[in-house]
């Protein structure tokens, strides 16, 4: 028997080896990982900072293992042909590389910045935009604050809406506009550039445009709240960049009669690709606003309008809306970035890593959402109830359509 | 199973002997404690008041096995510093059958299920120093086959060596967050990176007694040594997590 148990140790004993070491995870953040000199060294560090800090592999069909396979020797022969003859890549390999590498990813909030290790020239690729403008409808369109601001002016033009006024604070424009229909109620339309709306309601502003920034918030929100003779509420969140979902509370909170789940939330707890959270429930909340205004009650519609600059906050905004018992989502199919960013990734092992303009920086979604209504769409973007584009119709078209959709409500 | 090779390949089989003598009185086949090993066994007495089933080579037995497990991870956690894991407690259940090869050495396999659980918490100083708790449930169907290693007659001490397959059922994730402060509970899913697939060596030691000549009890404590990672291989990052479970259960068994 003392023959057996000595066969049992020593089995044990091999058979135990039998259990693989593996890699260590890298802090894709820490300065001794930011020490690379190489391509190859600055992509495997990017790579495993993705590997690690990505919250959308359990939606993303990309072959990450496969992308460091393929990928890596084209970043060592970029520090084989410099080691022979000193000649750093020109910019366009360089970037074409990485988009090569990153193309696929759905994640649209994405955004990478990189150092050449050898010349120290800066790169910034978005692979998520790059996606947005190869979109058949968005080719050609032209986007952006100018573009809108010259689609609102056309829209007086065409009388669309009676008058308006222009806000400007902290770089980020908005107008506030109203139209009186023909039998005497009112639309109100509010148009911004990315969403601060509760941080700015905080604000005095001190220039007559930053006081009108501050008045247009202000304003629209007291019209969708007491104008007794309302017609219909436009949110114009084209080319709208996105911002804090908080003002969720006010662009929908004001119309709830309780608070509403509106999307789930999961973050990454540990470096593995898929070590998940649970989900954890989003909510709308109604306290913000005292006299919440009943749209289905009163029977007002409540329209948003969007477009393939929808982005963020924007198109989040726009997805609950569309599913509020008298909203209408109306336009083009949204950006698709709807993972929601926090500052802390230390804490939660994914987001945003490296530092900004330093050798790489990697900024990206730290929550992925899944809507309550739609599911994940991150990448997809959402589609309108009534899609109106841009290539067609302009960008009066959506707004003739919205107020058409009021008058005949 | 190897070593259950290895034993009977070195083994000459002892009961293949006749005793030669059978006195009256309970309590089966008893072995002199001066017997010079099984090889060329001299038996100075032997009592036998009936022909023990339970203690023939080539009987079988059948019955269930309840028990607890507990089982921790061995893991990577990489820069993730704070965070520790922990073994926690799960439910063992099955079905357990023995096939008698010689009076000292059966050949056992159970179907099982096996709730491999872990636990992990983070402290984490910015969030005012607060634990975050989260316990991993994960549900296995398993396999184990062991040689049974048996000393003694009217209370068996057994020794167990073998190997086991395990295949992933199920998972979910329980957890306490300081973002809110009661509980969550979630569905573990399935991921691409995640082996369905567990196997390894299984080993540990129990006793048994027959307190009727057709049923057997027993307990017994067997450790599970995991040699397939719960993540697949990765050609570049492969990150490595092993289950090592305690089981420990009663068993009643019905003699053939």
């Amino acid at each position: 028997m003392k023959k057996h148990l000595l066969y049992f140790s020593i089995s044990v004993i091999l058979l135990a080896g039998c259990r693989q070491k593996g890699d260590i995870y890298l802090d894709p953040s820490d300065p001794i990982n930011m020490s690379y000199t190489t391509y190859a060294g600055q992509f495997d560090i990017i790579w495993r900072g993705m590997n690690s800090y990505y919250v959308f592999w359990s939606e993303d069909s990309t072959d990450w293992n496969n992308v460091y396979t393929t990928m890596y020797p084209k970043f060592e022969a970029l520090d084989e042909a410099y080691r022979i003859d000193s000649i750093a890549p020109d910019s366009a390999t360089l970037m074409d590389l990485y988009a090569e590498a990153t193309s696929t990813l759905i994640d649209h909030h994405l955004g990478l910045q990189f150092r050449d290790v050898h010349t120290g020239k800066n790169f910034v690729y978005t692979p998520g935009e790059a996606e947005v403008k190869r979109r058949d409808y968005a080719i050609g369109q032209k986007y952006g604050v100018a573009a809108m601001t010259e689609a609102i002016s056309s829209t007086i033009n065409a009388g669309l809406l009676d008058r308006g006024q222009w806000g400007e604070m902290d770089g980020n424009r908005n107008f506030f506009g109203t139209r009186t229909l023909e039998d005497g109620r009112k639309v109100a339309y509010l148009w911004q550039n990315n969403f601060n709306m509760q941080e700015s309601l905080q604000k005095e502003g001190s220039t007559d445009a930053e006081k009108n920034y501050i008045s247009n918030i202000r304003n629209w929100l007291d019209m969708c709240l007491n104008e007794p003779r309302l017609a219909g509420i436009i949110l114009d969140n084209r080319c709208n960049k996105g911002g804090q979902t908080r003002d969720l509370d006010l662009v929908i909170g004001a119309f709830l009669n309780e608070p509403l789940h509106y999307a789930d939330l999961r973050y990454k707890e540990g470096p593995g690709r898929y070590d998940y959270t649970e989900w954890i429930p989003a909510y709308v909340d109604t306290t913000l606003i005292s006299n919440r205004r009943d749209l289905e009650a009163e029977h007002i519609p409540y329209i948003v309008l969007t477009n393939a600059y929808s982005v963020s906050m924007a198109e989040t905004s726009a997805v609950i809306i569309k599913h509020l018992p008298t909203g209408r989502m109306i336009g083009e199919r949204t950006f698709g970035a709807h993972g929601q960013l926090m500052s802390y990734s230390t804490i939660f092992h994914d987001g945003t890593f490296g530092t900004s303009g330093g050798k790489h920086y990697v900024y990206m979604s730290s929550m992925q959402t899944r809507f309550t209504t739609e599911g994940v769409l991150e990448g997809i973007g959402i589609t309108p109830t009534k899609t109106i584009l841009q290539e067609d119709e302009g960008y009066l078209g959506a707004m003739t359509k919205a107020i058409d959709y009021i008058k005949a409500y | 199973m190897i070593i259950a090779l290895l034993g009977a390949f070195d083994a000459l089989p002892a009961y293949s002997q006749q005793p030669n003598e059978i006195r009256s009185g309970r309590g089966g086949v008893e072995f002199s404690k001066s017997r010079k090993g099984r090889r060329g066994s001299q038996y100075k007495s032997h009592r036998y008041s009936q022909i023990d089933k339970s203690a023939h080579p080539g009987i079988w037995t059948l019955g269930a096995t309840v028990g607890a497990s507990y089982n921790w991870q061995t893991r990577e956690a990489g820069y993730a510093y704070d965070m520790t894991f922990t073994g926690r407690w799960g439910a063992n259940a099955g079905v357990t059958g023995t096939y008698m090869v010689y009076d000292w050495l059966s050949i056992r396999a159970d179907i099982l299920y096996t709730q491999k659980n872990y636990g992990m918490q983070r402290m984490q100083p910015s969030l005012r120093q607060r634990n975050i708790h989260t316990n991993y449930m994960h549900h296995y169907l398993q396999v184990p086959v062991m040689a049974d290693w048996t000393f003694g007659s009217e209370i068996r001490s057994h020794i167990y060596t073998g190997a086991y397959a395990a295949g992933w059922l199920a998972g979910n994730m329980t957890r306490q967050t300081v973002l809110l402060d009661e509980l969550q509970h979630t569905t573990y899913e399935f991921t691409r990176d995640d082996n369905r697939m567990d196997g390894g060596l299984v080993g540990g030691i129990g006793i048994s007694w027959d307190p009727l000549p057709y049923l057997r009890v027993g307990a017994e404590a067997l450790f599970y040594y995991s040699m397939s990672n719960t993540m697949k291989k990765q050609p570049v990052m492969y990150d490595t997590r092993y289950n090592n479970t305690i089981v420990i259960g009663v068993s009643t068994k019905y003699v053939f």
